[in-house]
């Protein structure tokens, strides 16, 4: 399964190899992110509204 | 007693915190609502930079992760000159909010921009300062360095020498994303809600996210300059240090984001909100001479190579 990916991988051109690294690598920076302040917004409204 | 109790029990009405078990799936329903609803743009406002605002309040929030070492070696760009990096971006965010309250030819907005402009340069001067103490102490400006210089156990960590930077970068921190008690930005009984009364559906959405990334950031960096980044805080404590060493890095930075996180939730349901001159005070007359104060301090421990932090 692997060597079919590298060698799906190899057939596509360096240049598009390059941005599409680049394109992953903000993606796994930017979703987390996303994610987290979806649930901050969560968390705030709970701290704010908890009753002991 | 009995009948505000009994008011307050009809008051306690289904919040935005119930979509889903235990309010899970909020955020997805908010996210949603948000996307769905109408770009509104005023009359007269300047469409081009009406649109563009939010984006240009978002993406330096972003930008900024590039540098953030998460663990060692888990960087996306390691650079040298990171934190003068994460200052200059820091600094871009604030031109989104101006441009955004000009555009929308409304005098709230208008306002709420002036505000936040007067006050995100103000407070960027006392945290420049601290960042000034952090790069002395450090001897560099590469995040990953700045982390390792602190390395050997939590009382190597810069927030006991630099105390008073670290508590002033935090507030300081505070007031650059406009958060309560400094967000006489927004100040919704004042001026409605600032520079983005006239905003809704996705471009408020940017707007949001650009305000919330921006604290993720402000509290990671705070992590990382001054509470050891991914080092363990049981570094070079004899058996708890083998004990936790099989938690990798990223956790403990992750956690060490969440707690000051947590600060930041907290302030909120917590404090009222200044008076404006207050803010203005605050940052001019004691945030600014206490960093420069703190940077001689620094100096002079620099220069007597005082240990651990300084040799």
């Amino acid at each position: 399964m692997i060597e079919l990916l590298l060698s799906i991988w190899n057939l596509v051109p360096e240049a598009l190899q390059i941005l599409l690294v680049i394109i992953l690598k903000i993606v796994v920076i930017a979703v987390p992110i996303m994610l987290a302040v979806a649930y901050i917004t969560l968390a705030e409204r709970k701290v704010i509204t908890y009753r002991a | 007693m009995p009948i505000s109790r009994w008011l307050n029990v009809r008051l306690l009405r289904i919040g935005p915190n119930r979509v889903g078990p235990r309010g899970l799936l909020q955020p997805i329903a908010d996210g949603l609502k948000l996307v769905l609803k109408e770009i509104i743009i005023p009359t007269n406002a300047n469409r081009f930079l009406f649109v563009i605002a939010p984006l240009l309040a978002l993406a330096p929030a972003l930008a900024c992760w590039a540098v953030i070492p998460f663990a060692d070696g888990w960087v996306l760009a390691d650079i040298d000159a990171g934190l003068l990096y994460v200052l200059a971006l820091s600094s871009m965010g604030v031109y989104g909010l101006i441009i955004a309250g000009w555009a929308s030819n409304s005098k709230y907005a208008f306002l709420g921009a002036m505000r936040s402009a007067a006050q995100m340069v103000s407070y960027e001067i006392a945290m420049g300062f601290a960042l000034v103490g952090v790069l002395m102490a450090a001897g560099s400006m590469n995040l990953s360095a700045i982390v390792e210089s602190q390395s050997g156990s939590f009382l190597h960590w810069f927030w006991l020498p630099l105390l008073p930077l670290f508590l002033v970068y935090f507030i300081a921190g505070l007031a650059e994303t406009n958060r309560a008690p400094f967000d006489v930005a927004e100040g919704e009984s004042e001026i409605v809600a600032g520079f983005h009364v006239e905003y809704s559906g996705m471009a408020f959405a940017l707007f949001f996210l650009a305000e919330y990334a921006n604290m993720i950031l402000i509290s990671i960096l705070t992590v990382i300059m001054f509470m050891g980044g991914w080092l363990s805080p049981f570094q070079g404590i004899p058996g708890l240090e083998d004990l936790f060493a099989f938690v990798p890095g990223i956790v403990w930075i992750l956690a060490k984001t969440c707690l000051l996180l947590l600060l930041f939730l907290w302030f909120r349901a917590t404090f009222p909100r200044y008076r404006y001159d207050q803010v203005m005070r605050l940052g001019w007359k004691v945030f600014i001479p206490i960093t420069i104060l703190w940077i001689l301090v620094i100096g002079v421990g620099v220069m007597a190579e005082i240990g651990p932090w300084f040799d």
